[in-house]
């Protein structure tokens, strides 16, 4: 029961102090106080028989993962920022990006089976170039290949999920487009450029660079 | 074009930032080497009778001046209180650096002489991308690919420090670690039986040691280059300056050993040594006096921590040349698989 009084008043039989905030008793000591009983009829003090009301416990705050920054962040302390909505907005989703990969695909595919056939013919042409045989095949093969991924695009910033777990989970991977054009000027040797004394030396210990070339044929023989 | 002597095809160019340096082999079964100078100096037109007398390599630009390259470039930059121009910086050519590509097409023009036949093929050296510095390579290589194919050979680009493997290391069944201490950068290969395994290069080299000497002692670095070419004795230096070039020299190889243990880290799981493989050093910076003990001492501290065991460190056969070489055991490869 709430028990208020506008001055402090000594409750002498239940040894309380009343007022000038509310204390709270049980009905029993209520009833058995006479002298409750009495200040009451002087009115001295008011009782109300309305339950104590339960006071509900602060709401948890939101946990905020503090780490370790260079600089202030902008962002206000508690805010909260929803990544995973922000990736379901603006990504793309999986049959999407199965797609691009696949067009990407096919177009490196022809381009280096187009680059590969020009350096077949010529090859053809040439049969008596060092870059002939088995090593040039794969040469060739290898560069068109590498130029074919190099020049195919899939998009600017391609958000690829992985498999199982949902765009939200996905990893970012970034396709850059093809690389900036590299200049190789031409003409850097001129045919009548000037003819400069060097520093020539000849050396008769040709027998140990014969070894080592034999001894590197045998060892490319045996590999192959 | 008809072949002109019988002497086996195939030329190696080392294209370093220090030196020039192709070989090939002649009609009499020697080895030829021609080097020259990686640099040029830029002149008033002024010097050119001057210079015709003294028998100097220089480029006429007719009134525009003329451009003194090789050996004479270094020299003559001395005279003149000047720094020669490198048309290399840290091993590799810079984009944009248009006056170095012509001088560059003159100088390997001069010293790879004329093709012997129709499709010679030309190895030239390509150092490994750096470890230590955001610049790769691919500029480089398709300039030399240029120039060399424009000299009338066929471009073939061969990895510096591999070539050392090719060239030193034949009685190993073509294992070991070779290094090439360049002028520009120090590049690294480890290969067993002649298959590549680990393949970097860091962005310090002669040139950095230089520097570095320069800078403590309030020298230049061209007075470093120069004291460190008269010969340094690496194990008893005498004076404040060279003393500051060994401290440069050990932090370097110190260097070296701690990359090549964190690149052999990346690669452990999957490249596995059978046996001990040998050290070869090799290249400009390692013909200061007394280096090969140096390196060994530097080594000797760090090899309870080095990932793999080493039979042995030793010295490339020519260190200057080594590179050339190796290139050209390649170059000839090509011809006698044809």
């Amino acid at each position: 029961m709430r028990v208020d009084a506008d001055n402090p008043t000594h409750v002498q039989d239940l040894g309380i102090t009343v007022g000038p905030g509310p204390v709270w008793i049980d009905t029993e000591d209520f009833k058995r106080s006479t002298c409750l009983q009495a200040l009451i009829r002087l009115g001295k003090v008011r009782v109300s028989s309305s339950p104590r009301c339960r006071m509900p416990k602060d709401p948890p705050k939101p946990k905020i993962h503090t780490v370790a920054m260079s600089r202030p962040s902008k962002v206000p302390r508690g805010h909260v920022t929803h990544h995973k909505t922000e990736v379901i907005k603006h990504g793309i989703d999986p049959e999407q990006a199965q797609e691009m990969v696949s067009k990407a695909a096919a177009a490196a595919a022809a381009q280096a089976v187009a680059a590969m056939t020009a350096q077949f013919k010529a090859m053809m042409e040439r049969p008596a170039s060092p870059a002939s045989g088995m090593d040039g095949i794969e040469q060739v093969v290898e560069q068109a290949v590498v130029q074919a991924l190099k020049a195919v695009q899939i998009g600017d910033h391609a958000r690829v999920p992985s498999a199982g777990r949902g765009i939200s989970a996905g990893r970012d991977i970034v396709v850059n487009g093809p690389e900036d054009p590299l200049f190789i000027p031409t003409g850097i040797v001129r045919d009548d450029s000037e003819s400069l004394t060097v520093h020539s030396a000849s050396s008769g210990d040709a027998g140990g660079l014969d070894d080592a070339a034999s001894a590197l044929k045998a060892l490319r023989k045996k590999k192959s | 074009m008809a072949t002109k002597k019988s002497a086996p095809l195939g030329v190696g160019c080392d294209i370093g930032t220090m030196n020039i340096v192709s070989a090939r082999r002649t009609e009499d079964g020697s080895i030829e080497t021609s080097r020259m100078r990686d640099a040029f100096l830029d002149l008033d037109s002024g010097a050119k009778r001057m210079l015709k007398l003294s028998g100097v390599n220089f480029i006429d630009h007719g009134d525009d001046g003329i451009i003194v390259v090789g050996d004479a470039a270094m020299e003559m930059a001395n005279v003149f209180g000047r720094e020669a121009r490198r048309p290399l910086s840290q091993g590799l050519i810079s984009a944009g650096e248009m006056d170095a590509l012509d001088v560059l097409g003159v100088m390997i023009k001069n010293v790879l002489g004329e093709p012997q036949a129709v499709g010679e093929v030309c190895y030239f050296s390509v150092p490994a991308s750096p470890v230590d510095a955001d610049r790769d390579v691919i500029y480089h290589r398709g300039i030399f690919e240029r120039i060399v194919s424009e000299c009338g050979f066929e471009p073939i680009a061969g990895n510096e420090a591999m070539a050392i493997i090719y060239a030193e290391t034949a009685a190993d069944g073509f294992s070991g670690l070779g290094i090439s201490f360049g002028s520009g950068m120090v590049n690294l290969a480890l290969a067993v039986s002649g298959v590549e395994g680990l393949c970097f290069s860091v962005a310090r080299g002669g040139d950095w040691i230089d520097a570095g000497a320069a800078k403590a002692t309030g020298s230049t670095q061209s007075r470093m280059c120069a004291m460190k070419e008269q010969g340094v004795d690496l194990l008893a230096p005498v004076g404040r300056e060279q003393e500051a070039l060994v401290l440069y020299y050990k932090a370097l190889v110190e260097y070296c050993i701690d990359q090549t243990a964190r690149e052999f880290a990346k690669i452990k799981d999957r490249f596995s040594l059978p046996r001990a493989i040998p050290i070869v050093v090799s290249g400009g910076t390692s013909l200061a006096l007394n280096f090969l003990p140096f390196f060994e001492q530097v080594f000797e501290k760090k090899r309870k921590k080095f990932p793999f065991d080493i039979s042995e460190i030793r010295h490339a056969s020519d260190p200057l040349n080594a590179v050339a070489r190796g290139l050209l055991i390649q170059a000839m490869q090509e011809h006698e698989e044809d």
